[in-house]
């Protein structure tokens, strides 16, 4: 299983749109037969993306269609218990970011991997941290 | 396409209908939620066909970079 985070779906579309392989398409390539989910909260910021161009409607329309070929996972119970917890912790990440990363951690415990632009940077959840590991477009080594 | 029936007591029927948007049948509802899977060949093929413009990937861009002005703390579970 792959989770990707939004900025990795981004540059995928942006290599689609102009018509060419790029990093995030060679990653995908490479991993052809991989599961691959995204969040909903990646979900999330798609859609917000889209309301804010000037054709709104077409471009919800065109990442909801998109995003119908995808696993999407959506947050429950088990989440909130994991925001709960969080909300407690001292460490400050970004919202977003903990969302998706946690969500996906909860819904398959051993994750192959997460794709996202540039470095990583996983929110600590060290009691799920079992079988993760970096899979960046910009550091192929990490899913040799 | 085969197709099989299931029954469901009025509450739950109602509960599915909450979740369900007005363009989705059941099964796209079910499948969505519960059982589709993707392959990351899937996810390229998506993007291929995805045509979404420069203006809205700019504007997701922004999103992400506004991750910042929100933190949130993360637990040491």
């Amino acid at each position: 299983m792959i989770h990707s985070d939004t900025s990795f779906v981004v540059d995928l579309l942006r290599e689609a749109s102009r018509g060419g392989d790029g990093p995030a398409t060679s990653l995908l390539r490479s991993l052809s037969h991989d599961e691959f989910a995204v969040s909903f909260f990646a979900l999330c910021e798609l859609l917000a993306g889209a309301a804010l161009a000037q054709r709104k409607d077409q471009e919800r329309l065109r990442v909801n269609s998109f995003c119908s070929r995808l696993r999407i996972v959506y947050p429950d119970s088990e989440f909130a218990e994991t925001y709960g917890a969080a909300s407690a912790s001292r460490e400050s990440v970004e919202t977003t970011e903990f969302y998706i990363h946690a969500d996906l951690k909860l819904k398959t415990k051993a994750p192959r991997g997460s794709a996202c632009r540039g470095p990583l940077r996983e929110p600590r959840l060290s009691g799920l941290a079992a079988g993760w590991r970096p899979v960046s477009c910009w550091n192929r080594a990490a899913a040799a | 396409m085969t197709t099989k029936t299931i029954e469901l007591d009025a509450e739950a029927y109602e509960a599915l209908s909450r979740q369900k948007r007005p363009d989705q049948s059941f099964s796209e509802l079910i499948k969505a939620r519960f059982g589709r899977s993707s392959t990351t060949g899937d996810l390229i093929a998506a993007a291929a066909e995805a045509n979404v413009s420069e203006e809205t990937l700019d504007a997701i861009d922004e999103v992400i970079r506004a991750r910042k002005e929100s933190p949130a703390t993360a637990a040491d579970l």
